[in-house]
């Protein structure tokens, strides 16, 4: 029905924001995995590889944390644009607790989809 | 560089204005740190205002309103570096400053830095005055009128209608429950400093 479709409820909607939230860090320290990247060129990955948008405010700040524990380090790279940007990169600590949190997101996630799966099916056949 | 030179009313100053409000409310913070949050947002806004072509009044406007007040990006830097800080270290001190900030935020932080004054407030008054009775035996745990409990270092004169009751035990009393509470204190105050920062992280992305 194209009513549902218009608008999620908005309990829905919160629950997708919290999730979203909750997964940040783990986008934030998996974008870094193989590169160093400025803080623009995170977002922008986010924004591209998984849709995650994120207000640039917020990004910021949860970097300059993620660096003071010890995560992340940073460096300053003069670039041809005429000034120099912040490039972030992993830590050793920072590679092993990324590990880590993809471990348990990959455990999580898969029961999850088990236990969604039965809901799938159950929808597609209504539509049907 | 870019090589216009900024005028009065130039994207340059909308963005320095923006950048000087940024540094004023990032001054709790040491100042090689400040340094380095500032230049990154401004390397920030030069790439977002800037890609493709000169920067203008209109593309730092933007640039600026996406990432929000100044006050509020400073803020999130501020807050969260003094809780951090606070959750790594023991002192007292670093504590109720971080505290002292959190209380400005919210009620539940007003509630907690209540609960961490009277913590050490209490248990540093038993611990001075163990350790001011073996120099002054005036100092000591008094009962006043039968029935109120009286801390004294023993500077003013003894009450007349009180004894002292713990004598010599105040020593190791005063500083194992001073002592105690203050380390009790500090396990609250990082417990409640670890809750917050938890629930703000979840916040803060939104």
């Amino acid at each position: 029905m194209a009513i549902q479709t218009i608008a999620p409820p908005e309990s829905a909607d919160k629950w997708e924001v919290q999730l979203r939230k909750g997964c940040l860090e783990l986008a934030i320290l998996a974008a870094l995995w193989s590169d160093r990247l400025y803080g623009l060129e995170i977002m922008r990955r986010l924004a591209e590889e998984s849709g995650l948008v994120v207000p640039e405010g917020t990004v910021y700040p949860l970097l300059s944390r993620l660096k003071s524990e010890g995560l992340l380090s940073s460096e300053w790279v003069e670039a041809d644009t005429g000034h120099p940007r912040k490039y972030y990169r992993l830590t050793a600590a920072g590679r092993g607790r990324l590990v880590e949190m993809a471990r348990f997101w990959q455990n999580f996630s898969a029961s999850l989809d088990d236990l969604v799966a039965p809901v799938r099916k159950g929808v597609g056949k209504e539509a049907r | 560089m870019p090589t216009t030179a900024p005028s009065l009313t130039s994207p340059q100053s909308v963005m320095e204005a923006y950048l000087a409000e940024l540094r004023a409310r990032l001054r709790t913070l040491p100042s090689e740190q400040v340094t380095d949050i500032v230049e990154e947002i401004r390397s920030h806004i030069r790439d977002t205002a800037g890609a493709g072509g000169a920067m203008t009044e209109e593309r730092v406007r933007a640039a600026l309103g996406r990432l929000g007040p100044a006050s509020a990006l400073a803020g999130s830097y501020v807050t969260d570096n003094l809780l951090a800080r606070a959750e790594r270290h023991r002192m007292p001190w670093t504590i109720l400053h971080a505290m002292f900030h959190w209380a400005l935020l919210s009620v539940k932080g007003v509630f907690a830095l209540v609960v961490c004054l009277v913590g050490y407030a209490f248990g540093a008054s038993f611990v001075v005055a163990a350790l001011v009775k073996p120099f002054n035996p005036k100092a000591g745990l008094w009962m006043i009128d039968g029935d109120t409990y009286s801390l004294a270092l023993g500077l003013s004169k003894v009450p007349p209608q009180g004894h002292e009751v713990l004598g010599a035990w105040l020593i190791p009393i005063g500083i194992a429950l001073g002592g105690g509470t203050i380390v009790a204190t500090t396990f609250f105050a990082q417990w409640r400093i670890r809750r917050f920062r938890e629930s703000r992280r979840l916040r803060a992305a939104a």
